[in-house]
């Protein structure tokens, strides 16, 4: 651990007594129990409406007895290639050939991750669903996505929505991974007589190939506890793992055997990273930082190398065209006049936006969406600095093991993280609502924080603490004057991406809601039973304040920057 | 090594490169001969380590031409060229093993497997790095580090061996010890060696020629005798040792021709005659040592830095400041405030251009 000494005063004794323990408390309350009670349930069987020991594993011979799990997890593992084809080389290009528009290139990739969910999902539905009709006119766009024929049509639009969702992801850890290549590596092999594609193979590719393995990893993840996405543009062909749980839990109304498949699909999602990050280890670490990637394109001389130019301009282009198409359409039909999503369009209106002002179930939803995600940021906030400074300085055994106890929130699917928060706060009597959704919330807000917050402490000099001390601060002084404004951008970060996770959970929070809805959720309903072009007008808003959002977010944490760089 | 009349084996033609607006090199024409230890000496940013880039072909130079053993390879890409770089960081790719590090070359240019292993053994032992053959970068020290990344450069037996200040990153000792490595592997394989450094001392002792570089620009290229006794300019004379640099106006003295600098009016020759001269430290005495000098004069000690075997003396000559650097003694001491006698050779003053 840090050797820093918190003391035997001040804030480092209270933090050394109290936190451990909130930890473990945490970890009990928050991760083992719900998971615990939902293996448990998985033994049960529905008898008349009331759970009652089912004997063995009926449930799981049941679950495991189809291929369908096997064949759901594929189809998973398609979409995630589908987004590394698309994200990979374009991070490649970014991060190795570009210079003045490096920043915008990136930022325009990452701003749809702050665009609602439902809105993404929604547009693709439009696009490429069973009524979309627009399908013919995209044949460009989707002929080159195209992973097999293997996969029927309706499978294969699943597969496509979930990798766009997925594409920014992917794209973020490969381009952080791509970066951290430094230029010297990269040279040293071309001045080894390496050629370009030799020098990816040995070099370029074994230094990035963990960050693309994060990337590729949640973006599985986010697929395969995706129930919001197949519903949508699937069909009947298009199912996915998180829709057969589901329907267990609604429609069908059998909890054990939902709980079985959740067990499965955490065993199945375990091994599945497992074998990722086992293709993807590395050996040697690297022990030097000089500049990063920065290759001079040489000038096209032959036409070979202008045909080679037009292939890598098209090749870049594409990824974005993928992006913003969809977000486009949904802000064309926001403002069309015409009741039915069809081109062309009838003429402009602001009918559909002014039509929200009157809606009170909406503005009742919104005002839910903005209390959850206060509270759960709050909370996480707290919660997550008090842990952080218990793992960055605390004395503690098995710190790691602890850390990622908490943080497996975050890797757990969300529908299964969804179905062991019910069971368990049925259990204890939280009824369904908004401390539900709350507590939900934080089981993966409060370790996303918390992570972001210990990076930070652990990379901080532990000399800033040590001159305060040795300057006369007492403890409690040096955290108000020295530590926080150091952790500053990290905490504002957290508090953003907690923000925007806890507004645009759907998944999760469906099974929690009851009769009190989010705005994610109201929204959902909506477009599940008779759409009006409102929801068009509603995305449009909600993209526009969370652009907005980002925008001034990027903005305070650049200028901060600036001032504190260690 | 071969005669300097005889066709160099390196040579920049009027080799430049600009960033945008920002001229990192002006056109610069120099060559190295086979076989040469030759030496690009300068502050960061003076254009040295461009000038390196350039010839291995990491940059493309914007103006110019670069000819290697009669060929241009301007436009060639640096895996086509006939030549091996040492990195500053060392560069070694962390995921492979030193004898898998120093083999990559040897791969690259389809080298038959049953001739890579006697090389990388060869290259290997030549570094004195036989030992741990089979360890991964971050399991060896700096100093290890750095002679893999030697080894590397060597295997593939390279016409032109480009070293990016190689020992920047050691502590001295290591320094001293890998500047003998260098010297003995020169020695042995011949080749010829470009060495870009902005320290002065390792670059020195090892270099046949050595360019002085500032700003973009080539200030002199000689031999260390000649940069150490005729500077060519003020730049030179302060980067190459510590150097008092005299500036004042040429004026006819009781018919003679002097310096006048301050209260100094110091002799010249007339032809040599220019409103600024360079003056080494050590080629001040202090002390009674000042008798034998044929310019003399009284001084106050305003400083003195005891440095082990010499001490680095700052005198005030009444309004002018000159530094010595005089052989350090058990019993003399210099002190700040005593008065005493100084001077020099008016022959160690050497007239610079600018």
């Amino acid at each position: 651990m840090n050797d820093l000494a918190l003391g035997t005063g001040g804030i480092g004794a209270t933090l050394r007594r109290l936190s451990p323990l909130t930890n473990y408390l945490w970890l009990a309350a928050l991760v083992i129990l719900p998971n615990a009670l939902l293996f448990g349930t998985s033994f049960l069987k529905s008898d008349g409406g009331v759970l009652v020991y089912g004997g063995t594993g009926a449930n799981y011979s049941r679950t495991l007895g189809s291929d369908t799990v096997q064949l759901l997890i594929l189809r998973t593992i398609g979409s995630a290639f589908v987004a590394a084809l698309f994200a990979c080389p374009l991070a490649f290009y970014v991060s190795r050939y570009m210079k003045r528009w490096k920043v915008l290139a990136v930022m325009l990739v990452v701003v749809p991750l702050w665009i609602s969910l439902l809105m993404r999902v929604f547009a693709w539905q439009i696009i490429l669903g069973e009524n979309g009709g627009l399908n013919s006119f995209f044949v460009p766009g989707w002929l080159l996505a195209e992973p097999s024929t293997a996969f029927l049509y309706s499978r294969y639009e699943v597969i496509v929505a979930l990798a766009y969702r997925a594409i920014s992801y992917v794209f973020v850890s490969s381009y952080t991974a791509l970066e951290r290549v430094p230029q010297s590596l990269i040279e040293a092999s071309q001045d080894s007589g390496a050629r370009r594609w030799h020098t990816f193979c040995n070099v370029v590719w074994p230094r990035s190939k963990q960050g693309l393995a994060i990337g590729f990893a949640l973006a599985f993840l986010l697929a395969v506890g995706d129930y919001i996405t197949p519903s949508m543009v699937g069909g009947l062909d298009g199912t996915m793992l998180g829709m057969v749980i589901a329907s267990q839990l609604g429609m069908a109304g059998n909890w054990p055997l939902g709980a079985a498949q959740a067990v499965v699909l955490i065993i199945a999602v375990g091994l599945v990273l497992g074998a990722i990050f086992w293709m993807a280890r590395s050996r040697g670490i690297l022990q030097f930082v000089d500049a990063g990637p920065g290759a001079e394109l040489r000038a096209p001389e032959t036409l070979r190398d202008h045909l080679v130019q037009w292939a890598v301009r098209i090749a870049v282009l594409l990824p974005y065209l993928f992006l913003y198409l969809p977000l486009i359409i949904i802000m064309v039909f926001s403002f069309n006049a015409s009741q039915i999503q069809t081109l062309p369009l009838q003429g402009f209106t602001l009918k559909w936006d002014a039509s929200l002002w009157g809606d009170q179930n909406l503005i009742d939803a919104l005002q839910r969406t903005l209390i959850v995600a206060l509270t759960t940021v709050a909370l996480s906030v707290v919660v997550g600095i008090a842990f952080a400074m218990v793992f960055a300085y605390g004395d503690l055994r098995f710190s790691r093991l602890l850390q990622s106890g908490l943080a497996i929130s975050v890797a757990i699917p969300r529908i299964v993280l969804g179905i062991s928060i019910v069971i368990a706060a049925q259990l204890v009597g939280i009824k369904p609502g908004i401390w539900r959704v709350i507590i939900g919330h934080m089981t993966f807000v409060m370790p996303v924080v918390m992570l972001i917050i210990v990076n930070r402490l652990q990379r901080l000099d532990p000399s800033y603490v040590q001159t305060s001390l040795d300057l006369g601060a007492d403890y409690g002084r040096t955290f108000r004057y020295v530590l926080i404004p150091m952790i500053r951008t990290a905490v504002l970060g957290g508090t953003l991406l907690g923000f925007t996770l806890s507004v645009d959970e759907v998944t999760a929070t469906l099974f929690l809601t009851g009769n009190e809805p989010t705005l994610p959720i109201h929204i959902w309903n909506r477009m599940r039973f008779g759409f009006t072009p409102s929801v068009n007008a509603i995305f449009t808003l909600i993209g526009g304040v969370s652009i907005a959002l980002v925008m001034i977010a990027t903005a305070i944490i650049g200028r901060d920057r600036s001032k504190v760089e260690i | 090594m071969r005669s300097a009349d005889s066709e160099p084996l390196l040579r920049l033609e009027n080799v430049s490169k600009s960033y945008g607006t920002y001229r990192a090199l002006q056109p610069t024409t120099l060559s190295v001969n086979e076989g040469e230890f030759f030496s690009l000496l300068g502050p960061s940013g003076c254009g040295k380590t461009t000038t390196l880039r350039i010839i291995a072909g990491f940059d493309i130079p914007t103006g110019g031409t670069v000819h290697l053993a009669g060929h241009d390879i301007s436009r060639t890409p640096p895996n086509l060229r006939d030549t091996n770089t040492v990195f500053q960081s060392h560069a070694l790719f962390p995921h492979m093993t030193a004898a898998e590090n120093v083999a990559y070359p040897l791969k690259m240019k389809k080298v038959p497997a049953a001739e890579i292993r006697p090389r990388v053994t060869e290259a290997i032992g030549q570094v004195e790095m036989s030992k741990f053959a089979e360890r991964l970068p971050h399991e060896m020290s700096s100093g290890q580090r750095q002679r893999v990344a030697l080894a590397r450069a060597i295997v593939g037996r390279p016409r032109v061996f480009l070293l990016d200040e190689p020992l920047g990153a050691l502590d001295l000792r290591l320094r001293e010890q890998m500047q003998h490595v260098l010297v003995h592997l020169q020695r042995r394989i011949g080749t010829t060696f470009v060495y870009v450094t902005h320290d002065q001392g390792e670059a020195l002792s090892m270099s046949d020629r050595i360019a002085v570089m500032r700003a973009g620009r080539l200030q002199q290229l000689a031999s260390l005798r000649d940069l150490y006794y005729q500077p060519a300019n003020s730049i030179v004379a302060g980067f190459i040792r510590k150097s008092n640099v005299i500036s004042g106006t040429v004026a006819t003295y009781a018919g003679r021709t002097v310096l006048q600098s301050g209260p100094l009016a110091i002799p010249m020759a007339d032809r040599a005659a220019k409103p600024k001269a360079a003056l080494r430290y050590e080629a001040m005495a202090v002390g009674p040592e000042a008798d034998r000098s044929d310019i003399a004069f009284d001084a106050t000690i305003e400083d003195a830095l005891f440095l082990g075997d010499k001490v680095e003396v700052t005198l005030d000559l009444g309004g002018a400041r000159l530094a010595a650097m005089a052989p350090s003694q058990r019993d003399s001491q210099f002190r700040p405030g005593d008065r005493t006698w100084a001077g020099f050779h008016s022959r160690d003053l050497v007239p610079l251009d600018e």
